[in-house]
């Protein structure tokens, strides 16, 4: 194919700026232009017509009929061709035209043939492009056709001018406008910005519900916003208008009109304001107002007044503000912030009373609320914090504006006026009231005012002292120079002086002042005065050197004492020594203070000791240390001392009494201990000598106390069983010599029994234990039993016996029967043997008789051998005789004086001897006794009361000797009981658990079990209060102390008399029998006990249960459980006699006892307790325990049956 | 809030615990005063209650311990049961809040445990 040279406009860059400017390329299609191809399609009666505009390097179809594609490529257009000419360009058959055979319009789907195109040439003469009409098939237009063509191209660049002519119109009268809205609006918003700055603008709608507001509305009515829209206008009522002005308001602008006026709203803040109001309607659609715009502005009364009062208050050096009575400064002068310190934002963010002192705000209130009542106030005072801290005081002058409830206020910073009045106050009072002399001299120091005291202690008055100088008045003589230079340089250079020094009075009396001169200035810094001040410090002087003297004394006590003095801090270091301790110690102070504790110088071991023993007496787990030695000081407050081994430093064991103090400050704060050791090792020598001597003593004591324990054991019980049968023997048929060598054996016996009982008393004697008892008693029937007793014997020496008795001595006196027959019968017994021949004569005779007492004066008179006075002296002494050949001619101990003036003196009498050798013996000594009153009382003689009024009674014996069961067999059977025998304590035991007895006979010494075993059996664990006597031929010291202790209710001492027996029976069943009808239970019997169950008081439990029964259950079960184990320790504490573990375990219960309200208990435990704790034995305590112990029993069975 | 209970009376101490468990206290019982101090040195208590005598550490070296060693100011009420003055103005010298004497009343020591919770 060969190329072809496409057609190119010689102008065709201005065609294409001419073209461009139409801005008609790649438009939308137009009607108009539509129109048109429409039109020249069916003129020239062909199927395609297009306006094809030609642009740089395509076609573009403006309109176009009969073809799809908007645009071709340029170099395939037949329009390229049409625009080189000025006329119709025509093909009439494209394949036979060679610039077009080949053309993909021709060659393609579109298979064009025929095409003819009119240019379109604008007014300046530029082809822009062409309105052309092709078909499909060859064809040729008419000549008119092609015209009708032509003057439609025309037409479609008349079409293409205009719309460029309307585009350009268009644009301009945009901007027009654009400027004049622009222009317009600028205006609008300057008004609307004056607007907002100046009044409040709020539209509501026709109900008056709040649409909109402007942000002055905001500031104006301290509203935010949001608070304000969605609400009613009514929120900004102030309720100073009548409704009537409302409803005026309302008919105007509901009728379509403009209302004018003025009107007082409120602001958040409770503040009223004036506004001028103009409320405009706004018509909607329908010409109904359905929404209100309100203008409230009061610009320019308010504009002026506001311009004065700002002028008024920033320029005015006065305090003045305007407050609202809701406690808020609305206004506030500048000199509020010189003075407080505040900006006067801060001060109007807060309520005043904030910056108002806490003890003020209640007053300023008091005169907010006067002022909000229209009252005016004047010099009203109030403190306002500053911000750097003080306060002022400002007083106010305040009136309100009844009007708008503003205060108009006026202050003065009062606070220096006010500190001068307070600090004059307080000086004329001082000077006047105080004790201190004040003198003011001019300056010349010439005197013109003293005070009271200033007469006083100097003894001049106010007129002598008048122009005088001080110096010359009290000037003492041996102030040192040096002082009154220094007084001097300091008054020339006008400076104050202080200082001590020692004036002298009127009347010549030396005394100390504290002395204070101050010069006086006026305004302009001339001096006009002094003023002196003076205290009279005499004493405290004094007593400064008395404490100075208390200091050394205390130094040279600490260093000069003998005895060890340590201080330490609180830790155990130590902070002073002394010399004493240094020399003890061996150590140098260096080594020890602030180093050392004094553990260094302590045994370690000891230490770890006390420290296991501490632990356990405190119940602490108290480790071995400093605490050790302090740890008691601390708690008990004061001194705790104890001993201990110092190790010198060479390694001396010293053992020293070591006293440890708690120093405290006086606020109770610890401040450390005091030690004081003394060197014990001499001391601890005698010590150890004296307990040597003393363990000695003891064993040579015991020595003689088992011997004789033994002695009359081992006698006592074959005796016990010669003299019984013997008693018997008497009872029984025998012949009259039968008789007779009973009635020797009978005093063989009696004899062996005296000595015994002689060498047993003696022993009691000297324990202690023997005590004088004081019962009713027939003396004189007993002073005949003696001589009826010693009858026999006077007779078998031939002697004349006689017994005088005074007539006024009563039948019955109070004292100690056998005492008295004791030694009767021991000082008669003597005088009958000692007499060979002649008289023996008791004599009783009344020497004294007051209204309660009667003093009885008893002599034993014979014609013996007498004593000579040698040994006068010493008859009285034990294992004495007056001639060792006595004993071996009369017989006898030698004891028996020794006991009858014991005895004598132990009832506070004293025996005495009258005696020549030869001639005979007095024997006398008078005693006092106490007079019986109770004449209705028959006094039995015991001997012949065996008559039973106990009934029969179920009796067991305990006791392993066979010969003393029988005697006590057949005994007891005499008597009328049953009787039955264990061989022992063990057996005696299950004899109890299988029959009810009402007495158990309980010898001591038994095998298996002994009496005292047994006993404790029967109390503890049978818990029966059944009586029990003990019978023992241990008659020793401490022994019938223990029976009752473990709970024995009786003593008889072997051998015993039948009538000792039954009387002992008898006292403890009669007793028994009258604690069981005083507490109407019988506790020997288990069975009584568990029908008797004792009271339980549920209440306390049941306020801290709640009533929960599960809980009640528990605590029972726990009392149950634990009240026993802790009754067990209290029993062997109280066996052990171990006092504190009695208090702890007594007071361990307490609480236990408590749950149960169980006050019978608990007042035993509380007095078991204290007692302990006061470290007192009670002697009933065993006993009591005993019935506490039972009725604890009871409690647990009462328990028992609830569960 | 958690009290700590220094009894070493077992019934007493059960019954307390349940009582002031029951009024909504979170208890820790304890019977001996050592451990009852280890506790509190570990734990943090809103108020002790604590009897006088007890193996360990008696309720006054409780106390004594509480203020002088850790310087809490945990109120402390002791239940003293002897009716000896000066173990109650000892309570208050070493710096016990309250006392309350033995058999104690659960009402009273619930107001007066109130009254120092509430300060």
């Amino acid at each position: 194919m060969q190329s072809i040279i496409l057609p190119v406009p010689q102008n065709e860059e201005e065609r294409l700026t001419a073209l461009l400017d139409y801005k008609i390329l790649d438009t939308i299609s137009e009607e108009e232009f539509d129109d048109l191809t429409l039109l020249a399609s069916s003129i020239c009666q062909v199927p395609i017509a297009l306006i094809s505009l030609i642009d740089k390097d395509r076609q573009w179809f403006k309109s176009k009929i009969g073809m799809t594609d908007a645009e071709t490529s340029r170099d395939i257009s037949f329009c390229q061709y049409t625009i080189m000419g000025d006329s119709i360009f025509e093909v009439q058959n494209a394949l036979q035209d060679n610039r077009f055979k080949d053309n993909p319009f021709v060659t393609g789907q579109d298979q064009i043939r025929f095409y003819a195109g009119a240019p379109l040439i604008d007014p300046n003469g530029y082809a822009i492009g062409s309105l052309c009409v092709l078909d499909r098939v060859p064809r040729q237009l008419t000549k008119e056709q092609k015209k009708s063509l032509q003057t439609l191209s025309k037409q479609v660049i008349n079409q293409l001018e205009l719309r460029q002519k309307n585009i350009q119109l268009k644009n301009e009268i945009s901007s027009l406008a654009k400027k004049a809205l622009e222009d317009l609006s600028q205006e609008l918003d300057s008004y609307k910005l004056a607007l907002d700055q100046t009044s409040c603008v709020i539209i509501t709608d026709e109900h008056g519900i709040i649409k909109f507001v402007n942000d002055t509305t905001c500031r104006v009515t301290k509203f935010s916003k949001d608070e304000l829209i969605g609400q009613h206008n009514r929120i900004l009522n102030s309720g100073y208008h009548q409704p009537e002005y409302f409803a005026n308001m309302w008919q105007t602008i509901q009728n379509g009109s403009i209302w004018k006026g003025e009107i007082k709203n409120k602001a958040k803040d409770g503040s009223l304001f004036w506004a001028d109001l103009t409320i405009v309607p706004i018509f909607d659609e329908q010409g109904k107002a359905s929404k209100f715009l309100a203008i409230k502005s009061d610009i320019t009364r308010q504009k002026q007044d506001e311009d004065q009062l700002k002028q008024y208050f920033d320029l005015s050096k006065d305090l003045l503000c305007i407050a609202n009575t809701n406690g808020y400064f609305e206004r506030l002068s500048p000199s509020f912030s010189e003075i407080l310190g505040y900006s006067n934002e801060e001060l109007m963010a807060r309520p005043f009373y904030d910056f108002i002192l806490a003890e003020d705000v209640l007053p300023t209130q008091k005169v907010i609320s006067s002022l909000a009542a229209g009252h005016e106030v004047v010099n009203f005072e109030a403190r306002f914090t500053c911000k750097n801290g003080g306060h002022k005081i400002l007083s106010w002058n305040a009136s309100p504006d009844k009007g708008t409830g503003l205060l108009f206020a006026t202050a003065r910073d009062i606070t220096e006026i006010k500190a001068r009045a307070e600090e004059n106050k307080r000086l004329s009072f001082v000077a006047r009231a105080t004790d201190n002399m004040v003198v003011i001299t001019d300056k010349t120091e010439r005197i013109q005012w003293v005070n009271e005291p200033f007469e006083k202690i100097t003894g001049y008055t106010f007129e002598e002292a008048m122009g005088k100088k001080p110096a010359e008045l009290v000037q003492y003589g041996g102030t040192s120079p040096e002082t009154k230079k220094t007084i001097r340089e300091a008054l020339d250079h006008h400076k104050a002086f202080r200082g001590e020094i020692q004036n002298i009075n009127k009347a010549g009396k030396e005394y100390w002042v504290d002395l204070y001169i101050s010069p006086i200035y006026n305004d302009k810094g001339d001096l006009i005065n002094y003023i002196a001040i003076e205290s009279d410090i005499t004493e405290k002087k004094e007593k400064d050197s008395n404490i100075a003297n208390l200091l050394a004394t205390q130094k040279a006590i600490f260093y000069g004492v003998g005895l060890c003095v340590i201080f330490t801090d609180t830790q155990g270091v130590i902070q002073n020594i002394n010399q004493a301790a240094l020399n003890l110690l061996e150590y140098k102070s260096g080594d020890l203070i602030g180093k050392a504790t004094p553990a260094l110088f302590h045994d370690p071991e000891e230490i770890k000791k006390r420290a296991k023993d501490l632990s356990s007496e405190l119940g602490i787990d108290l480790k071995p240390s400093f605490e050790t030695f302090v740890i008691k000081a601390r708690s008990k407050g004061v001194a705790d001392a104890n001993e201990w081994t110092y190790i010198s430093k060479s390694g001396k064991r010293i053992p020293v009494w070591l006293s440890v103090t708690c120093i405290r400050h006086v606020n109770g704060e610890i401040l450390g201990y005091l030690g004081v050791a003394e060197d014990n090792t001499l001391k601890k020598q005698v010590e150890n000598e004296l307990i040597q001597a003393k363990n000695l003593a003891e064993q040579a004591v015991f020595a003689k106390d088992s011997f004789l324990a033994n002695m009359s054991h081992e006698i006592r019980t074959p005796l016990n069983a010669v003299i019984g049968f013997t008693e018997l023997l008497t009872q029984s048929d025998l012949s009259q010599e039968q008789k007779e060598y009973v009635e020797h054996i009978q005093t063989a016996g009696d004899n062996l029994l005296v000595i015994i009982n002689e060498i047993l008393d003696l022993s009691k004697i000297d324990s202690g234990q023997l005590h004088i008892e004081e019962h009713p008693f027939n003396v004189k029937n007993t002073l005949k039993h003696v001589h009826e007793l010693l009858k026999v014997k006077a007779q078998k020496n031939q002697l004349d016996f006689s017994l005088l008795l005074d007539a006024e001595i009563p039948e019955t006196i109070i004292g100690d029967k056998i005492r008295i027959n004791q030694i009767l019968m021991n000082l008669a017994g003597n005088a009958i043997k000692f007499t060979e021949e002649g008289e023996v004569v008791i004599s009783v005779k009344k020497t004294a008789e007051t209204d309660q007492t009667i003093t009885l004066r008893f002599s034993v008179k014979d014609t013996g051998i007498g004593i000579a006075e040698s040994k006068l002296e010493s008859i009285f002494e034990r294992f004495r005789q007056a001639e060792e050949s006595t004993t071996r001619k009369f017989g006898g101990t030698g004891l028996g004086l020794n006991i009858a003036k014991q005895m004598v003196e132990l009832q506070h009498g004293k025996l005495e001897v009258k005696s020549k050798l030869g001639q005979g013996s007095e024997f006398y000594f008078s005693l006092e006794f106490k007079k019986f009153f109770d004449n209705n009382k028959e006094l039995k003689d015991q001997h012949n009361t065996l008559d039973n009024e106990l009934g029969k009674l179920s009796i067991l014996l305990c006791e392993d000797n066979e010969l003393n069961q029988r005697l006590a067999r057949t005994v007891v059977q005499n008597f009328g009981f049953d009787i039955d025998i264990a061989d022992n304590g063990q057996l005696g035991i299950e004899l109890i658990k299988k029959k009810k007895y009402d007495l158990v006979l309980m010898d001591l010494q038994m095998p298996v079990q002994d009496g005292y075993q047994t006993t404790i059996m029967i109390r503890n664990e049978l818990k029966m209060s059944i009586p029990i006597i003990a019978m023992t031929a241990h008659s020793l010291v401490g022994e019938q102390q223990k029976c009752f202790d473990i709970g024995m209710n009786a003593y008889v001492a072997k051998p015993f008399k039948q009538y000792e027996l039954f009387e002992a029976i008898q006292d403890v069943i009669k007793k028994q029998r009258a604690s069981t009808d005083q507490s109407q239970e019988d506790t020997s019997s288990k069975e009584s006990l568990e029908e008797k169950l004792a009271p339980i008081d549920f209440t306390y439990l049941d306020e801290l249960s709640g009533g929960d029964a599960d809980f009640k259950k528990e605590m029972m079960e726990l009392f149950i459980k634990n009240v026993p184990v802790d009754l067990q320790e209290l029993a062997q504490a109280i066996q052990e006699k171990n006092q504190a573990q009695i208090k702890k375990s007594a007071h361990h219960m307490k609480s236990s006892l408590a749950m149960f309200q169980l006050a019978k208990g608990i007042q035993f435990l509380e007095a078991t307790e204290q007692q302990a704790a006061g470290e007192i034995m009670d002697s009933q305590l065993p006993k009591n325990f005993q019935d506490f112990q039972t009725y604890i029993q009871s409690v647990i069975l009462s328990l028992k049956n609830l569960l | 809030m958690k009290v700590l209970l220094a009894e070493d009376n077992e019934i007493l101490r059960t019954s307390l615990s349940f009582f002031l468990k029951k009024q909504g206290f979170e208890v820790s019982p304890f019977s001996n005063g050592k451990e009852a101090l280890e506790s509190i040195k570990e734990h943090s208590y809103d108020i002790i209650l604590t009897d006088i005598n007890m193996p360990g550490f008696s309720g006054l070296e409780i106390t004594e311990y509480v203020r002088n060693t850790l310087h809490l100011e945990t109120p402390v009420i002791i239940f003293t049961s002897s009716t000896v003055e000066q173990t109650e103005l000892d309570s208050f010298r070493i710096g016990a809040n309250e006392f309350i004497a033995k058999p104690v009343s659960p009402a009273i020591l619930l107001i007066r445990m109130n009254k120092l919770l509430n300060k």
